[in-house]
């Protein structure tokens, strides 16, 4: 989980400063509430993320599974990145909505990461 | 269990009988008229719905960590039931919807969240039919995660204001209406158990049916 | 065989389906001026009772099917044991 954390990581690293100038947008107006926001919604995505993927790897039709079983998971989580990043898009931005949605994303980072941590056990061993 | 369902089959006919009775009788809704006793069924389909996902999680969650085959049953019947109660209640929101908002459908939380816990129950049904060896315990991973969204999805609607009537308002139902709402509710659930009784009657079958074979494989 | 007709229907689908928001979002012609609600033609908006019995009809054909494809399932893995049971005594 922490490579696919890293992978993740370096890849916003590089976009967001990319977005930022590419599209004018203000993303860099209130940095502490982007990182948080895009700290959870990484560690939430990274955790379901790379347990389903190391859980496939014996699956038949593992390629087809892996989305099969990531969306309706990630749902939520995506849908809660979103709309933190679009309300903190707004001039000005809109702290209390930001704050709820990060609040959101570190509860289910919570769930995401507890559940993963412990059914990884029990599923890849026999 | 397996004999409680002739006696669970007639109480719950009986039921689903006069249950028309009921809901014909009972009081109208201010706002939106006949349209409302869609209420009866949208909504205890609903808490079935949510209910069926919790015991596919524990289930699966006891199938994860105590190997027991009839759990993974429980399991397997449940996670059918959560798609079917999820696929009537997604379908009879919206023919309720039409009318009194005047739209279809919304993505808002709690419709969006019910949409994914149903996605949820599908893809598990996916997993277990064509993942191949090990596919249970993918599926048990599965459900575990579809069980903590329940939660979510009971605590959207109060958290938010939206379109979709808060569970504040099961409550505070008018004595006309609370009568057929919980007759309803006893009756989908009653309808649950039958169901859930059946179908793990049926994956209990299939079982002793892969015994036999195996059976008939070490004898030749 | 199978398999062509199975892709000739999945493309067939697709078109439909593809279409189907291009001719769904065709407007009715719009009116000119103002015209409350309850003047509205008939046809402008479902009636009720049609909802209300669709869904109903909706959750009985639902309950129905399941408990077909329970039973027929049933049959068919009961049908097994018994030949399986069979050729296993004739032995």
């Amino acid at each position: 989980m922490l490579g696919i954390l890293l992978l993740l990581a370096v890849v916003e690293l590089v976009l967001v400063p990319l977005v930022t100038i590419l599209f004018h947008a203000p993303l860099l107006a209130q940095p502490g509430l982007l990182a948080a926001l895009l700290a959870a919604g990484t560690v939430g995505f990274a955790a379901v993320g790379a347990l389903f993927a190391a859980m496939l790897v014996r699956a038949r039709s593992r390629d087809v599974m892996l989305p099969i079983l990531l969306y309706p998971i990630t749902i939520p989580v995506m849908i809660a990145g979103v709309r933190g990043t679009a309300a903190l898009l707004q001039s000005p931005p809109d702290v209390a909505s930001v704050t709820m949605w990060v609040g959101i994303l570190g509860a289910f980072d919570v769930v995401f990461v507890t559940l993963s941590l412990w059914t990884f056990e029990p599923v890849m061993t026999e | 269990m397996r004999k409680a369902f002739v006696p669970l089959l007639l109480i719950t006919g009986a039921m689903f009988a006069y249950a028309p009775i009921m809901i014909a009788h009972a009081d109208y809704e201010a706002s939106m008229g006949i349209v409302s006793k869609i209420l009866y069924f949208h909504a205890p389909s609903g808490m079935v719905m949510l209910l069926s996902a919790m015991v596919c999680g524990v289930a699966s969650a006891i199938y994860l960590w105590k190997k027991s085959p009839a759990a993974d049953r429980v399991a397997m019947a449940s996670a059918e039931l959560t798609a079917l109660f999820g696929l009537i209640v997604i379908v009879t929101g919206p023919l309720w919807a039409k009318k009194a908002w005047g739209i279809w459908w919304d993505w808002e939380p709690r419709l969006t969240m019910s949409f994914v816990g149903w996605l949820i129950s599908v893809s598990y049904l996916f997993v277990r039919k064509y993942a191949g060896p090990g596919s249970d315990k993918l599926g048990a991973a599965l459900a575990v995660f579809g069980s903590v969204n329940v939660p979510f999805i009971y605590v959207s609607v109060n958290v938010w204001r939206t379109l979709h009537p808060k569970t504040t308002v099961v409550p505070t139902l008018p004595p006309g209406m609370r009568g057929p709402f919980w007759y309803s509710a006893l009756t989908l659930f009653l309808f649950y158990l039958l169901l859930l009784t059946a179908r793990i009657h049926l994956e209990r079958q299939r079982a002793t049916l892969d015994e036999l074979y195996l059976a008939e494989e070490d004898r030749s | 065989m199978m398999r062509r007709a199975l892709a000739a229907l999945t493309f067939v689908l697709t078109l439909a389906l593809t279409a189907l928001p291009a001719l769904a979002q065709q407007p009715p012609t719009a009116q000119g001026e103002f015209v409350p609600a309850r003047d509205l033609p008939a046809t402008e908006s479902i009636p009720a009772a049609t909802l209300l019995v669709a869904a109903y009809a909706f959750i009985w054909v639902a309950a129905i099917v399941y408990l077909f494809s329970i039973w027929r399932r049933l049959n068919k893995v009961e049908a097994e044991m018994h030949t399986l049971a069979r050729k296993m005594s004739q032995r």
